[in-house]
């Protein structure tokens, strides 16, 4: 069924299909039209589970973590503000292996107080031990929500499913809505009964050794590896049944490309453009979208790049003292290739800050132009972009 | 196994105990709280009411207990230090409320109010309820059954001892029965408590005086020790001209007439000389005994009065004008009759020993009120000729001398205290001081060395000690020492509430025509939320905010029987301390 949505009700339709049992959260901007619109199932008796209001989000993420071991599907959905504060309940539900879905709409941290879109919210969260797949629009959120429960079930992990808020949240796009025979038929019921066992009681996240917590930290590594096959088969099933799916990373007119512009989110679209209009201007540009950031896929971006000279990178996002984090990511995979490409990198749309295809075709034409690479990021901001086209 | 097998796969704890902590065993291997060096101590402690009442009564333990409904429980409380609580409860100065804490929340607790409805509801059969202690041979002698006879007498037979008051007047009391009027200490209450205090084991002799019926001398040789309490019923005179005539009484004289029930006729027009509570009593007595108009006549103003504020409010209401800043100079005659008294005017000066500002005439100002009678209420003291035959030191001010923390005199085996010895002229000091004699006899008789008993049981730094912890200070597990100051009150834990004052029972106009108590007790219903408003300085009340916000296993309930700190676990955050509404916990250690 077609229907025209914002990202945020697309969402909750994902919700509702995977037949989620409780749905602990708490409101924030731009993540509230999710938990309106699943207080609204519930009311309307669609919801298969139970809607806990909590009264924060470290709350919420507790009572999810609670929630799942006894074997319960979970979800949560916040932002901003919102996940930092659940930073340390974060790490109890990696710690307890629940896989919980989390859907997080990538908004701005503050100081300054602000709203728009921007991935640092997320990306601050890199070493809690969660999965992390960025979407570029509201139908493949959708999707990636649906797969996130096959994945974090098969894996035991949590998984984060990242959108841009306002960009992907709250713009309405005609969206495919499967049918419920079609997701059961992928997703069959969570269940592990036996966890607990009144009669046999345990007590789970108990102090241990320092030779049994590295122990831990080392079977839970090595088990992050194995998601990869896991995310792999979950998209090809997806596909199979519902008839999309999206890789980890999407290289496009990569093959016999001479430079390529790296991205992830609701930019790789205006990406999508520029590299368009880029190639009908002659340029041998590409483009590489990256959806997952945990696990890294540093195979697939190998491979993609392997033979590309120069690459560009454009980051809604920034880490002070180094640079975007896309592009560091990014280098540190790079680094086992024979011959590496020139990387630059380039930060712009910080807190949804308006990045025209324009703006694009030019960080690629100036990354063509440039010999030596540059450790430090370029920031490209409309305002100055405009006066130095004047010039 | 194909996709619907392998994704209908239950996960079994099989899969789980691999990869997450999972433990069936003990995680007390980890004993997380020796990294710190904080630690919560729970201790009950003292409050500053208690600090300052000079009996030293145990108050904060007896809301507690009253909180729960058990007034007799309050009762015992109060009756492990003081014999006297439905005296009290009436007529004490309360200096209690003057350091209660809740003054600095709202207003002080009626702590006074509190102690008479503990006393008027709680009941304690004192005949069984007393300490197992040994049954003592060496006999005590105690002189005058005042507060301080009386509150002696039923320590010393609480610590087992026989114990015998001698006293001169016919009935016991001293000036509880002969000095304080009806209408502020009905004879019901003060017969009840005396009543009980005899169950105790106190025997009374009346009638007996002791210089004229016994001698001093005979009585020490016949028992162990001898404690006098005499009190001091002799009115100091004005030291004015025609101080001699008919028409002049003693005020201290004339309220023991009242008492005794004899014939008096007033005056149509009375004069009360003095500031005290004696001059207080004189004028409400003359007015209810049919005086017409009745004038207190004092040299200081109004707030140097020592009688107490809502005693003097109290004469306001019954129509009695106040004279201040007037002192007599002349008594005036008329065809051989008292026909007035001329005052000076007084202004204040510098001030006196006592720190109150001095009165100093002004000259010229002389005027004359008329009057038919004076009372004079300017002083009183003790009547000590008996004294002389034992040679016992008498001070330059007239009373005996003694050692303040022993109560000895400089003859063997012979104590004194309250009015007769200089103690401060109010009841509770006659009655803490009738306590210091009781342990100082003790220490006597038993030989132990006083100033080491009294450091042990101190409460603080005041001269009062607790007799519950002297008895028994393994079961009565409270620090003496340790002061709860307001700083430490969760006031969070508390909302502001009125205060609830006694009420008066009787209309101004129907106040004077009788001797019929004055000020009430408060209702059950009322009292109640008195006792809410107090904070329990010290005492734990069970409340769980410990138990309940200690983040981790280090507050552990003893059943009903308070908490026990578990330092194994303890991190020292200080949660337990800084919730702890009273400061029943504090946090010891740390900052090196």
């Amino acid at each position: 069924m077609r229907q025209l949505l914002q990202g945020n009700y697309a969402v909750a339709e994902a919700v509702r299909l995977s037949r989620v049992q409780v749905v602990a959260a708490y409101p924030i901007t731009p993540q509230t039209p999710i938990y309106e619109r699943l207080s609204d199932m519930e009311l309307e008796g669609k919801l298969t589970g139970v809607m806990m209001r909590t009264e924060s989000e470290h709350s919420a993420m507790a009572a999810c973590v609670a929630a799942s071991l006894t074997g319960v599907r979970t979800f949560t959905a916040t932002a901003s503000q919102g996940l930092a504060l659940m930073h340390e309940m974060l790490h109890f539900a990696s710690g307890n292996r629940v896989p919980i879905v989390m859907c997080n709409v990538n908004r701005v941290i503050a100081v300054p107080w602000a709203f728009g879109s921007d991935q640092s919210d997320s990306l601050s969260q890199r070493d809690t031990g969660w999965l992390q797949l960025y979407c570029e629009d509201a139908q493949e959120a959708l999707d990636t929500v649906i797969q996130a429960y096959r994945i974090a079930e098969q894996a035991l992990f949590p998984v984060m499913v990242a959108i841009d808020g306002f960009f992907t949240s709250h713009f309405m796009e005609p969206i495919e809505i499967p049918d419920q025979q079609t997701v059961d038929a992928y997703l069959p019921p969570f269940s592990i009964p036996t966890r607990f066992n009144i009669e046999d009681p345990a007590f789970i996240s108990s102090v241990v050794s320092p030779e049994q917590y590295m122990g831990y930290r080392e079977r839970s590594f090595a088990d992050m590896e194995k998601t990869r096959p896991i995310i792999r088969e979950a998209n090809r099933e997806y596909q199979e049944i519902v008839g999309r799916g999206y890789g980890v990373v999407e290289p496009v007119d990569t093959d016999d490309a001479d430079i390529v512009l790296v991205t992830s989110g609701a930019m790789t679209s205006t990406a999508r453009v520029a590299i368009a209009s880029l190639r009908a201007k002659g340029h041998k540009a590409g483009l590489l979208k990256i959806k997952a950031f945990r696990p890294f896929p540093t195979e697939e971006v190998q491979e993609a790049l392997k033979n590309v000279s120069k690459v560009a990178v454009l980051d809604r996002n920034i880490s002070l003292g180094k640079e975007g984090i896309f592009c560091h990511e990014l280098k540190s995979a790079l680094y086992p290739l024979p011959r590496r490409p020139m990387v630059s990198g380039y930060i712009a749309g910080i807190c949804g800050a308006d990045v025209s295809p324009e703006m694009i075709e030019d960080m690629v034409l100036e990354t063509l132009k440039r010999d030596k690479p540059t450790d430090l990021p370029t920031w490209v901001r409309r305002e100055t972009w405009l006066q130095q086209k004047q010039q | 196994m194909n996709r619907v097998e392998r994704m209908s796969r239950t996960i079994t704890i099989k899969d789980i105990e691999p990869i997450i902590p999972f433990s069936r065993g003990t995680t007390e291997i980890f004993l997380t709280g020796h990294w710190s060096s904080r630690k919560p101590v729970y201790v009950e402690k003292t409050s500053p009411c208690r600090l300052a009442c000079p009996i030293g009564n145990d108050i904060a333990r007896a809301f507690h207990q009253a909180s729960l409904g058990n007034y007799d429980e309050a009762l015992r409380i109060y009756r492990q230090e003081n014999p006297l609580p439905g005296v009290c409860g009436r007529v004490c100065y309360h200096p209690c409320e003057s350091e209660c804490n809740r003054k600095e929340f709202d207003k002080a607790v009626n702590i006074r109010g509190f102690e008479r409805f503990v006393a008027d509801h709680g009941k304690v059969d004192l005949e069984r309820d007393r300490p197992s202690v040994v049954r003592r041979r060496k006999k005590i002698a105690v002189i005058g059954s005042g507060p301080a006879g009386l509150s002696a007498a039923y320590h010393l037979a609480r610590l087992g001892y026989p114990v015998t008051i001698f006293e001169a007047l016919p009935k016991a009391g001293g000036m509880l029965r002969y000095g304080i009027p009806e209408y502020r200490l009905p004879r019901k209450i003060l017969d009840a408590e005396i009543g009980w205090i005899k169950r105790g084991g106190v025997k009374i002799k009346t009638n007996v005086r002791v210089g004229k019926d016994i001698s001093l001398a005979d009585m020490r040789k016949s028992h162990d020790a001898v404690f006098i309490a005499v009190g001091a019923h002799r009115g100091s005179s004005l030291g004015v001209e025609g101080e001699g005539m008919p028409g002049v009484s003693q005020g201290i004289d004339f309220l023991r007439s009242t008492t005794m029930g004899e014939k008096l006729t007033v005056g149509k027009q009375v004069a009360v000389i003095g500031g005290g509570n004696t001059a207080i009593d004189c004028a409400r007595t003359a007015k209810r005994m049919g005086a017409g108009d009745v004038t207190i006549i004092y040299r200081r103003s109004r707030a140097e009065m020592p009688a107490l504020p809502e005693d003097v409010d109290a004469v306001g209401h019954e129509g009695i004008k106040l004279e201040l800043l007037a002192a007599p100079k002349r008594l005036v005659a008329q065809d051989g009759r008292l026909s007035g008294i001329e005052c000076l005017r007084m202004q204040l000066g510098t001030p006196d020993e006592s720190g109150r500002a001095r009165p100093v005439p002004v000259a010229g100002s002389e005027f004359t009120i008329a009057v038919d009678m004076v009372i004079a209420a300017v002083g009183q003291a003790p009547d000590l000729g008996f004294v002389k035959d034992l040679g016992l030191g008498i001070s330059k001010h007239g009373v005996i001398e003694i050692s303040p923390q022993t109560a000895a005199t400089n003859v063997e085996g012979v104590f004194a205290g309250g009015d007769g010895a200089g103690v401060k002229a109010y009841v509770a000091d006659a009655i803490a001081s009738g306590k210091t004699a009781a342990l100082g006899i003790f220490c006597y008789l038993e030989g132990r060395e006083i100033p080491e008993e009294l450091k042990k049981h101190q409460i603080g730094d005041r001269s009062s000690f607790s007799f519950q912890h002297f008895i028994d200070s393994e079961a009565y597990q409270v620090d003496l020492k340790n002061v709860v100051p307001y700083a430490k009150i969760n006031t969070l834990c508390f909302s502001h509430i009125d205060r609830n004052e006694n009420p008066e029972q009787l209309k101004p106009k129907a106040r004077t025509k009788g001797f019929k108590e004055v000020v009430g007790g408060i209702d059950p219903s009322r009292m109640a939320l008195e006792i809410g408003r107090c904070f329990k300085c010290g005492t734990c009340t069970h409340c769980d905010l410990c138990f309940l916000l200690c983040p981790d296993i280090s507050i552990q309930k003893n059943g009903t029987n308070g908490y026990t700190v578990k330092t194994d676990y303890c991190k020292g955050c200080s949660i337990c301390a800084s919730s702890c509404p009273r400061q029943v916990i504090e946090i010891h250690g740390g900052g090196k």
